[in-house]
């Protein structure tokens, strides 16, 4: 026995004595340490109420929000225009762009500056008056002295025609001298070209039939005139002061303030929406102030509808309307009566900014109260 | 961030088996030097029954040998006699002795003088086979029990170690680590020792069940010639 406790012991020791060697530093785990990533969990209710255009391209920033009191002037603006109110339908071309009143400027220099293609014409005919080798300047010509005809002519015409008319040869008048101002700033082109057509006909038309270029140009412009009355009903001073700054109202589009076109983001809301279990509490208050009718033989089957809209801090806004009747009016008032009984309680609704809510629809049903 | 990673290089430093042993609290320490001694003790006593049963089962080969090598009885009984003897050589001089004894005084009746040889023999089977299997039963009790006595301290050392994280107000494993290692280390004592003793006794036993089984054949064939001699020898008289 003292032979095995002694080789016992001696095996011992060696196993301790390797197991100190070999297992004294194991090697330590090489941890690689990467940088925490901030993770937030964002609930799914939380764009549920939220709208956005589908169509707009993707953008870094998201559109300004659109803006709430529009009477204060600088306010954000989302759509991109002239406009001091940021209108969301596109920008119409401006008509009138050239029309602006004022007095005082040479018609035949505003012509051809104004319209780019037939304009360098007359400019090189202007320059070079003694050879008209060309066909076309030779027409041209005319088209000036026209033109300064064609204004003249409705004026004679006055008599003849109709009171309608009337507005219309101010501003023929008027046009005339309009068009030296926006002369020599840039003027858009495609506004002037249909306007050389017309009085190139209207001098054809003027020895044969005075009526009908009469007529024409009074067509013609009376949407101008339309559009023009306003500026020169409303006062002087402003239209004198636009017509040196050469600005007019756009028809539409957005505000001039706003830098960026819509993006894809959320639009509007239509206001917020309750989770699931907000609404199950929701259900369960109203079902609390629900009083069944009495006297119902049974309640099977019978179920309402009812909508009704909250203000912001959780009261009732108008009143409520059975959506959808049970066809049992004194079941349909007893759920409209159980809308009013827990809002002189108070809705208890979880606290939502000052954002509106949705429109509420809860299902009166006895057997299974439901918030739709 | 580079404090922790100090930290864990302080531990991972001091991680070697003494380290992990001194850290431990004093139960802990107790139930792995407690197994540690079982294990020596479990080593011990797998040499020594090893050794033992190789040197039994020579002599049994030996005596076998001698006996049916058709050498006179007596002859035999008298080499046997003046010296120690065990196994198989203990056997035939009990039954022998017996048997001298009786004839020596005059045997009566021969069933008398039988009984009498096959209870010498018994008693003396009953005393080499508890010498043989003499300290089987403590590699069983290690074998079973020393895996609970390691799983007792780990479980006093992760409690100690989870006290200590409590009271460090920190679950970082740089701090929970070597608790939890020095506690695991009790249960792997507790399997070392505990291993090798269910193996060796399974093994052991079934070798001195074996050897038992020889001297008791042995036994009964002696019995057989010696009754054979009764028989053949009280009649005459």
């Amino acid at each position: 026995m003292k032979a095995g406790v002694v080789t016992s012991t001696v095996l011992h020791t060696a196993v301790l004595t390797w197991g100190l060697w070999s297992l004294s530093s194991p090697e330590p785990l090489d941890v690689s340490y990467s940088e925490a990533l901030p993770v937030e969990i964002v609930m799914s209710e939380n764009f549920q109420g939220v709208q956005g255009e589908k169509e707009a391209p993707i953008t870094e920033k998201p559109a300004p929000k659109p803006t709430t009191r529009p009477q204060t002037l600088p306010m954000e603006a989302q759509n991109v225009g002239d406009n001091e109110t940021d209108l969301p339908t596109p920008p119409t071309p401006d008509k009138t762009r050239n029309q602006t009143p004022q007095t005082g400027a040479p018609k035949p220099s505003a012509r051809p500056e104004a319209e780019p293609q037939p304009a360098e014409k007359p400019q090189e005919v202007a320059e070079v008056p003694p050879p008209p080798k060309q066909p076309e300047p030779t027409p041209e010509p005319p088209k000036e002295t026209a033109k300064p005809e064609a204004p003249k002519e409705p004026t004679p015409e006055i008599d003849p025609l109709a009171e309608a008319i009337a507005a219309a040869e101010k501003e023929p008048v008027k046009e005339a001298p309009k068009e030296p101002d926006p002369a020599p700033k840039n003027v858009p082109v495609p506004q002037l070209k249909p306007k050389a057509p017309k009085p190139t006909q209207v001098a054809e038309a003027k020895p044969e039939t005075p009526k009908k270029p009469a007529d024409k140009p009074s067509t013609k412009k009376k949407p101008e005139t339309s559009q023009e009355d306003a500026p020169d009903s409303q006062t002087d001073f402003e239209a004198m002061a636009a017509a040196v700054i050469n600005k007019q109202k756009a028809a539409g589009g957005g505000a001039k303030r706003s830098t960026e076109t819509a993006s894809l983001g959320s639009k509007k809301t239509t206001g917020a929406t309750l989770s699931r279990g907000e609404k199950d509490a929701l259900s369960e208050q109203l079902n609390g102030c629900w009083q069944r009718p009495a006297g119902l033989e049974s309640e099977e089957g019978l179920r309402t509808v009812v909508t009704f809209n909250l203000t912001p801090d959780g009261h009732l806004e108008g009143s409520p309307s059975v959506d959808s009747s049970s066809g049992n009016r004194a079941f349909d008032e007893s759920a409209l009566r159980a809308v009013r009984k827990c809002n002189s309680e108070g809705f208890q609704l979880p606290s939502n900014n000052g954002e509106g809510w949705d429109t509420f629809k809860v299902n009166f049903d006895p057997e299974d109260m439901g918030n739709a | 961030m580079e404090v922790v990673q100090d930290s864990l290089a302080a531990h991972s430093a001091s991680v070697s088996l003494w380290d992990l042993f001194w850290q431990a609290s004093f139960i802990v320490k107790l139930v792995m030097m407690g197994l540690l001694i079982a294990s020596v003790w479990t080593w011990a006593i797998i040499i020594d029954k090893t050794m033992r049963y190789g040197r039994f089962r020579r002599q049994l080969n030996n005596f076998e040998s001698n006996f049916w090598s058709g050498q006179s009885l007596e002859e035999l009984y008298h080499t046997l006699a003046e010296r120690r003897t065990s196994g198989m050589g203990a056997l035939f001089v009990a039954a022998m002795r017996e048997w001298k004894k009786s004839f020596e005084k005059g045997a009566r009746s021969p069933i008398g003088l039988h009984t009498r040889i096959e209870k010498a023999m018994d008693v003396t089977i009953a005393r080499e086979m508890d010498d043989l299997e003499s300290r089987l039963g403590f590699l069983a009790t290690v074998g079973s029990a020393a895996p609970f006595v390691g799983l007792f301290g780990t479980v006093v050392g992760i409690m100690t170690s989870f006290q200590a994280i409590a009271g460090s107000k920190s679950t970082n494993l740089a701090v929970v680590a070597p608790g939890i290692a020095e506690a695991l280390l009790a249960t792997a004592i507790g399997l070392v020792a505990a291993i090798p003793a269910v193996i060796a006794y399974n093994k052991l036993s079934a070798d001195a069940g074996k050897l038992g089984m020889r001297l008791e054949a042995f036994a009964d064939e002696f019995s057989a010639i010696l009754s054979r001699q009764i028989d053949e020898k009280l009649p005459a008289r």
